[in-house]
């Protein structure tokens, strides 16, 4: 069973990624060789995160982001440790870990027991960690309240010039959702690749790159193991591989980052090990 | 007075026509996709749980009425995530295992959990158990989202008139109650009567 979106990357369907036409194409050895992450702050916006599930083996920092009608800007920020209510952020966390061993992994939980204020909190926290630094955000998460559209506009746009890194999942049912529609965020959907370390590119969006999301063994809670299937176990994945082109390039741009990533695309022509 | 009365019977009214539509729709699903069972949970905010409200399949007697916190489990991410998720061997959360199969007596493989949902505002949370690995063609996560949109459909519609809303009706309530049994001719003549009503009072205000 697929998600929503995956069926772009279906090879029937998709184009090979268009190519530079470089003399000496762009490699994966070239984009992550040698690369385990070091350096790379990771954040990871989503249920909390397990520090001591075994996959994920420690988390940095974070920060618990919570609806709280008595303040001003109605969010209330609890920095220092906290746990993972669902298992989904450690799923997320784990994936990043296992592709990129050495990155700093910062948890924003914006999900909790209360329900009110959801794109709220979820907006406060993709903020949160463009304020902080983070070179990568993993958004397993969207929103689909339009009445915020123009605030995860902004805050992709912030993010691109800033050098932070969206890497957003699409909605696993067929919706428009922020911020992974926008063109600046790396949209995310599962798509039959046997291999974590590949990706697709489909250029015409609105889901930009395609990767493992089906059937993945994923950490979850109390040092479990799931099998999951879901555009939200994609994202991680190309989050992991971005960090480790951030981390061998410091101060590489989103957008030249997402050339990089096409040029090594499984369906791009030019692609070489 | 009749008022509160007529209120409490016109939502009574709706609770049971929305259970009827929500058991229906568990029943679909659940055949559409050749799932072991299918259940519907509403969520009740005030008390930060999902509460199963209709299902249809194996051990759907002992999952109605079951009271799950919002703060855990897979019906409970997808609740706050808003957000459909599909677990292959869900047993494999320690937490499922206490949660759910040992009060329901059934212990399942596999589960997709998908939002019922407003907007983005969660109003429950449709789950179906152990579908096929192979689903029948058309049965996926698109289907289960639509199925989920005619639950929320009828859940904001039963809203609609909810007590406190129909309260406020005051005077009215009484003959709306009343109307109800009556013919559809009667019903289209009492409405045009007050739409008229409302009308004249508008023209007259204005002066």
């Amino acid at each position: 069973m697929k998600p929503a979106f995956s069926e772009a990357f279906e090879p029937e369907r998709l184009d090979p990624a268009p190519t530079l036409g470089l003399d000496e194409p762009i490699t994966a050895d070239w984009a992550w060789g040698g690369s385990t992450g070091a350096g790379v702050k990771v954040a990871v916006i989503d249920s909390g995160i397990d520090a001591d599930h075994p996959a994920v083996g420690g988390v940095a920092g974070g920060v618990a982001v919570e609806y709280d009608a008595e303040l001003p800007d109605r969010v209330r920020f609890d920095e220092g440790p906290h746990g993972d209510l669902y298992g989904h952020g450690t799923a997320c966390a784990g994936i990043i870990r296992a592709l990129a061993p050495d990155v700093e992994l910062y948890s924003v939980r914006v999900l909790g027991s209360s329900l009110t204020g959801k794109a709220r909190v979820f907006a406060h926290g993709v903020d949160w960690a463009i304020e902080h630094g983070m070179h990568v955000v993993n958004l397993s998460l969207s929103t689909t309240n339009d009445d915020w559209y123009g605030t995860f506009h902004d805050l992709a746009d912030q993010a691109a010039f800033t050098g932070t890194m969206l890497v957003a999942a699409m909605a696993n049912e067929r919706k428009s959702s922020y911020p992974g529609e926008f063109s600046s965020v790396f949209s995310v959907a599962a798509a039959e690749v046997s291999d974590p370390e590949h990706v697709l590119y489909n250029p015409h969006g609105p889901a930009e790159w395609g990767a493992t999301g089906i059937d993945v063994d994923v950490a979850w809670l109390d040092g479990a193991t799931i099998t999951a299937t879901g555009n939200s176990f994609a994202t991680p994945h190309v989050a992991g591989l971005i960090a480790r082109i951030v981390a061998k390039r410091p101060g590489v741009t989103p957008f030249q980052v997402k050339t990089i990533l096409a040029a090594v695309a499984a369906n791009s022509s030019t692609r070489r090990p | 007075r009749r008022a509160p009365a007529a209120a409490g019977a016109m939502s009574e009214h709706l609770d049971e026509a929305l259970d009827t539509v929500l058991e229906r729709i568990a029943a679909v699903a659940r055949r559409t996709f050749g799932a072991a069972s299918c259940s519907i949970a509403l969520l009740d905010e005030a008390a930060g749980e999902l509460v199963y409200r209709a299902a249809d399949g194996e051990a759907a007697e002992r999952v109605v009425g079951l009271r799950l916190s919002v703060a855990r489990g897979l019906a409970g991410f997808a609740a706050s995530a808003g957000q459909a998720l599909i677990v292959d061997n869900v047993v494999a959360d320690p937490r499922f295992a206490a949660d759910v199969a040992e009060r329901v007596g059934y212990v399942p493989q596999r589960m997709l959990v998908t939002p019922i949902a407003r907007g983005d505002e969660t109003l429950g949370v449709l789950s179906i158990v152990d579908p096929p690995t192979e689903a029948p063609p058309g049965a996926g996560l698109e289907l289960a989202g639509v199925l989920a949109d005619a639950a929320a459909a009828a859940v904001e519609l039963a809203g609609v008139a909810d007590p406190a809303a129909v309260a406020g009706l005051g005077p009215l309530a009484g003959p709306l109650v009343d109307l109800r049994a009556l013919g559809e001719d009667e019903r289209d003549t009492a409405a045009a009567l007050l739409r008229e009503l409302v009308a004249y009072t508008r023209r007259r205000n204005r002066r």
